[in-house]
């Protein structure tokens, strides 16, 4: 959406750093390298669940090169995580609770010497029987892995909103169904790792590859039990988070230590097999959905249960049951709605958030029933979506609240644009059409501070700094911010540094997560800019004999306004400014949050957790081979309203990568473990994602409006698209060859499966 | 990333040179081709080879020579790219370009030699694993010890041979030359293999696969691979059928060779569907009662990630048809 407005927002520009990662010259935490640095490395324990009884790592220190050993001993066994109510892990465990749970590490001088005192570190283990389904980990007398949650429920979440028995009662039609949706990796290109320099004045500081330096700040801080201000975290540039690189990691724990210990700076790169199995994966979850319609397809009524695997850890568990719940909530008027969230321990890799958190599961259940619901009372999937859509002004039953919504012409001009009524219901040729919807929060306001905030200054050659403590893992959000500050002052992109973020000098951010970085960063960054241009325009005001109120800022020129000839060059004014009264400074601050959201009430849940929400509806186009089960996805049309358009390229690219990503939870990414939990396809030869191959073209309707809270309009589009593109492509299969797939993910076993089952049926 | 272990590397120029080397170092040393198999392999500590004799850069194990009366003569350490994109390959021998085409992704076919490719390790969940993954779990077989993690009791090894072209080079009737200090011999490629997943081949420590040759082709002859696999690059074939049909004028079915690919310790020629075909039109019914005989001779087990045992079972099946389809046509 390009605007004869703005000179920058809504064009579409590369990222600012693209010419660095293209060249090889950005620098991730891998890149840096400290004098007398010394390689960690971690240990794992082989057991799903055992105690350590003890340590003996008197032979690998004693080999040449070692300088240090830590264990759960060496911590203050003082819990960290995200949130307050469910901290669970101290970095290094005295318990281990799954395979490769990190139970020692080691610092020694190469990493050769630190894999080799690895196998010299013998632990003595107390075996304790272990449990691997979430529904077995409920029942009585299974065995318990961590003491303050009996039958292993770490987070129990419940709503009950209007009235869901009399919903059910008023519906003409009522549906229920189970859907299973697989654990997977995040699989980002660049495995975490940190570097901790540790000074004489008892100061660390840690580069590391994150998607929230503050949250890695607090938890070092507690769990090592030294005072936050003297840990210092860098983000460098990081190779994708998708969720996954928002919590401390035990290596930034065994870092730390060692560093100390050592007096040494230390460094831990995990391994891909590493970041596959002992860092973060999404959740597997049951899903049960109930769902009541009128005739006419209203919804009157809806109901969810979910049963989600947590594995060894809690994670953000509280929140990501908290988010599926609500997320069902967002694209449709649900008059009635009830839920019931479960996540429960299992002695297996720990699910924590992933782009969509807790949303992904619950929109697959529910989009892939409303075509069922849609089938059983024929009606057309896309009009029984449009009877339901949100609209702008709508407050939900739960209380969020829809300042802008523009769902209804998602639906509508992405079906036009797909030729939905051409190509529907044509099981002779094997291809299908199928949609799904969807809506996300931009940023859940939590417990706790939930800002966003910028600084800038104005060089004296008119270069802009932006500090901002936003995280760009790749998604540009240092782009944005400076895409933004050149509209506000006329400058060009390429005149403005970002620098983000480091927790010493950039301002306090909570991170990279629930979509909120645009929202909440672009506001805070506008704010900034805007009164760096009013400080300039004052100035120029006087120098130009105009009124502030009539000073324009655009091609490195500060105007009168209506007189183009009347300028001074951008550079020059903030010269000037200098000399100006007392010699002053051209400095603008930032800190944004929404107003308009209330944090749910603790008894009744009733709140708005989000400034805005984005709206997308997602069509996929696949062809099926009946014979092999095998699926080729040929098209998917968008529509998608996020807001305003800040940069076209980046929202291409998060779109494009949703669908891709899509396509690999739909058909093939999957953590398969075995029958001792072990994580048994911790590589990208057998975590399959996606090839350009799978992939398929993706075109983007944009339907959106200028929201009025997000800046210039803007909302988010980084995960709201991803949890409708699973649901969309298994409602194509159906389409296509009419079998329904409630397991994922979709293989050519299971279509082929579907398919006999179905013949015999039809037959008998 | 793994690091590779240390050891040592030796590059001898000529062939007899590497050969008195393996003798000297014995089972220590292991030769590398493109290495694409076996330095993964070093990585994950699933040999710890104390030297590697590079054969790269041996000029006499190099090259493609095609002679219509002779036939075809690869060198050991051609590449799978070359293979793919050689005029002679394509027109003569298409099953062999396919077979190559299909291998892992193309910077593996540019680094991949075809005699590695030969050699190529079987491959099980269990045993293509890093040495601290292994930890969890008793020693397997092939590693040395005595479960077996996939095939409970088994008294071997069950891994599993994924190697692309050893079944469309067995259609082809090719032989394979193997050189060591004391001299050499010639076996068919299809004797190779040994059916024991933990050693699948029967080369000697210090034996070197010099050579590749192929009768040369028959008249009205034709021949294709197909392969299953769970995405349409990288990966490992899960299923595998070379295929060679020779035809009378009358459209008789002459002679044909079916050879089926990772469901088995190694290749599995399928004498049983390849004499539904003999002497018989190639159609429809024919086709189908030979791919039946295909399904009955594929035994995978549950050693690999992508796709069970009854689905590639199926997919033997479906992919014998469709290429006795695709001749027939
Ligand atoms: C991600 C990935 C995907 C892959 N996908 C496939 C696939 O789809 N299909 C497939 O077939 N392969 C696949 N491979 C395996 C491998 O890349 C190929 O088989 C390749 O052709 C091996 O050749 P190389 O020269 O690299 O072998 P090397 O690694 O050099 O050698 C393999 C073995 O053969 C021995 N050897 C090598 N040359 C000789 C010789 N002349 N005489 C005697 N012994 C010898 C070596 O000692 C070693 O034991 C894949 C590998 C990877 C990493
Ligand atoms: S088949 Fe059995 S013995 Fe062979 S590698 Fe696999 S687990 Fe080990």
């Amino acid at each position: 959406m390009g605007s004869e407005t703005y000179s920058q927002v809504g064009k579409a520009q590369p990222q600012i750093d693209a010419l660095a990662k293209a060249t090889g010259q950005a620098k991730y935490t891998a890149d840096f390298n400290l004098p007398r640095m010394l390689v960690g490395k971690l240990l794992g324990s082989p057991h799903p669940h055992a105690r350590v009884l003890s340590v003996d790592a008197s032979k690998a220190i004693a080999l040449k090169g070692v300088k240090a050993v830590v264990t759960g001993r060496d911590v203050l066994g003082k819990k960290y995580g995200m949130f307050k109510s469910r901290r669970d892990e101290t970095g290094l465990a005295l318990k281990a609770r799954y395979v490769g749970d990190p139970v020692a590490a080691v610092a020694a001088v190469d990493e050769e010497t630190a894999l080799e005192a690895l196998d010299l570190i013998s632990i003595e283990y107390d075996v304790l029987p272990a449990v691997f389904d979430p529904e077995e980990a409920m029942k009585e007398g299974a065995p318990q892995l961590h003491d303050e949650y009996e039958r292993n429920v770490v987070a129990d979440t419940h709503y009950d909103f209007g009235d869901a028995d009399a919903g059910f009662k008023e519906s003409d039609h009522i549906r229920e169904d189970h859907f299973f949706m697989q654990p997977n990796s995040h699989g980002c290109m660049e495995p975490r790792g940190v570097l901790v320099d540790y000074d004489i004045t008892g100061k660390f500081t840690m580069w590391t590859s994150t998607q929230s330096p503050f949250h890695v700040r607090r938890d070092t801080s507690r769990a090592l039990g030294i005072p936050l201000s003297k840990v210092r975290i860098i983000k460098p540039h990081v190779g994708g988070g998708f969720g996954g690189k928002i919590e401390t990691h035990p290596m930034h724990i065994a870092a730390a230590l060692l560093a100390m210990k050592t007096a040494r700076p230390v460094q831990i790169i995990l391994s891909r097999e590493e970041e596959i199995s002992i860092t973060r994966i999404r959740a597997a979850m049951q899903i049960h959905v109930k769902t009541g319609v009128r005739k006419d397809g209203a919804i009157m009524a809806q109901y969810v249960k979910i049963i989600a695997d947590s594995g060894a850890y809690s994670s953000t568990s509280i929140m990501m049951m908290y988010n599926a719940g609500l997320s069902c909530m967002i694209p449709y008027r649900i008059p009635n709605f009830k839920y019931d969230g479960y996540q429960v321990y299992t002695n297996k890799a720990v699910s924590g958030p992933f782009r969509g958190h807790g949303a992904n599961q619950p929109r697959f259940a529910v989009e892939s029933q409303l075509d069922m619901i849609a089938e059983d009372i024929n009606m057309d999937p896309a009009a029984l979506r449009l009877r339901n859509a949100s609209q702008t002004g709508d407050t939900t039953i739960s209380g969020l609240n829809f300042v802008s919504c523009e769902l209804s012409r998602a639906i509508e001009e992405s079906t036009k644009k797909a030729e939905w009524d051409k190509k529907r219901g044509r099981k002779e040729t094997n291809r299908g059409i199928g949609m799904a919807c969807g809506g996300f929060v931009c940023g859940a306001r939590g417990a706790g501070h939930t800002a966003s905030g910028t600084n800038i200054h104005v060089n004296e050659d008119g270069g802009v700094t932006v500090l901002s403590g936003a995280s760009d893992i790749g998604q540009g959000c240092n782009s944005m911010m400076a895409q933004i500050t050149a509209e506000e002052l006329g400058i060009p992109v390429s005149d403005v540094t970002v620098i983000a973020a480091d927790t010493e000098t950039t301002p306090i951010d909570p991170g990279t997560f629930s979509s909120r970085v645009t929202f909440y960063s672009g506001n805070a960054t506008l704010i900034a800019a805007r009164q760096v241009k009013s400080q300039l325009a004052e100035i120029a005001a006087t120098l130009m004999e105009a009124s502030a109120d009539d000073i324009l800022f655009r091609d490195k020129k500060v105007f009168v306004k209506g007189s183009p000839d009347r300028f001074i060059p951008f550079g020059e004014l903030v010269k000037r400014a200098e000399g100006f009264g007392h010699g002053r400074l051209i400095i603008g601050q930032g800190q944004w949050a929404p107003t308009n959201t209330q944090f749910p009430d603790r008894k009744t849940k009733w709140g708005n957790v989000s400034g805005s929400y984005s709206f997308s509806t997602q069509i996929a186009e696949v062809e099926v081979d009946r014979e092999t089960g095998q699926v080729k996805v040929l098209d998917v049309t968008i529509g998608d309203d996020c807001g305003q358009v800040i940069n076209p390229m980046s929202v291409e690219g998060q779109a494009e990568g949703s669908v891709y990503m899509g396509i690999g939870h739909a058909f093939l990414e999957q953590t398969i473990f075995g029958d001792n939990g072990q994580m048994m396809n911790p590589s990208f030869l057998d975590f399959k994602m996606a090839t350009p191959l799978e992939c398929a073209p993706a075109t983007m309707v944009e339907v959106g409006k200028p929201d009025p809270i997000g800046p210039y309009g803007a909302k988010e589009i980084g995960e709201g698209l991803l949890i409708t593109s699973v649901p969309a492509i298994v409602n194509a299969i159906y389409d296509a060859v009419g079998v329904r797939i409630k397991e994922l993910p979709v293989t050519p076993e299971k279509i082929l499966d579907a398919l006999e089952k179905k013949e015999t049926e039809g037959k008998s | 990333m793994i690091r590779l272990p240390k050891m040592d590397h030796a590059a001898p120029s000529t062939l007899i040179d590497a050969c008195s080397l393996m003798r000297e170092q014995g089972e220590k040393a292991r030769l590398l081709g493109g290495g694409t198999d076996l330095l993964v392999a070093s990585k994950l500590r699933n040999v710890k080879p104390s030297l590697v004799v590079s054969l790269g850069g041996i000029p006499e194990l190099r090259g493609i020579r095609f002679d219509e009366k002779e036939g075809l003569r690869i060198g050991a350490m051609t590449t799978l790219n070359e293979l793919r994109y050689d005029p002679n390959v394509v027109g003569h021998y298409p099953a062999l370009a396919e077979a190559a085409a299909s291998v892992g992704t193309t910077q593996l076919q540019y680094m991949g030699t075809l005699g590695g490719n030969l050699c190529l390790d079987t491959r099980c969940m269990y045993y293509n694993q890093s040495e601290p993954w292994r930890k969890s779990r008793a020693v397997c077989l092939k590693m040395g010890g005595d479960v077996c993690h996939v095939v409970p009791k088994a008294k071997k090894c069950y891994a599993v041979f994924s190697g692309d072209m050893a079944p469309a080079l067995i259609v082809y009737e090719a032989q394979v030359k193997l050189v060591d200090s004391a001299g050499q011999r010639t076996v068919n490629l299809k004797d190779l293999y040994t059916g024991d997943g933990k050693s699948p081949n029967q080369i000697k420590p210090g034996e070197i696969l010099s050579d590749v040759t192929i009768p040369p082709p028959v008249e009205k002859q034709g021949s294709t691979y197909l392969k299953y696999r769970v995405r349409g690059s990288i990966d490992f074939p899960l299923a595998g059928v070379a295929v060679r049909v020779t035809l009378k004028d009358s459209g008789i079915c002459q002679d044909c060779r079916i050879v089926l690919n990772a469901v088995s310790f190694g290749p599995v020629p399928v004498p049983d569907a390849e004499n539904v075909l003999k002497g018989r039109e190639l159609k429809e019914d024919f086709i189908d009662q030979a791919a039946e005989q295909a399904t009955k001779a594929a035994h995978p087990v549950a050693n690999a990630i992508g796709a069970t045992p009854s689905y590639r079972r199926k997919m033997i099946g479906i992919l014998t048809r469709r290429a006795l389809m695709s001749l027939a046509n």
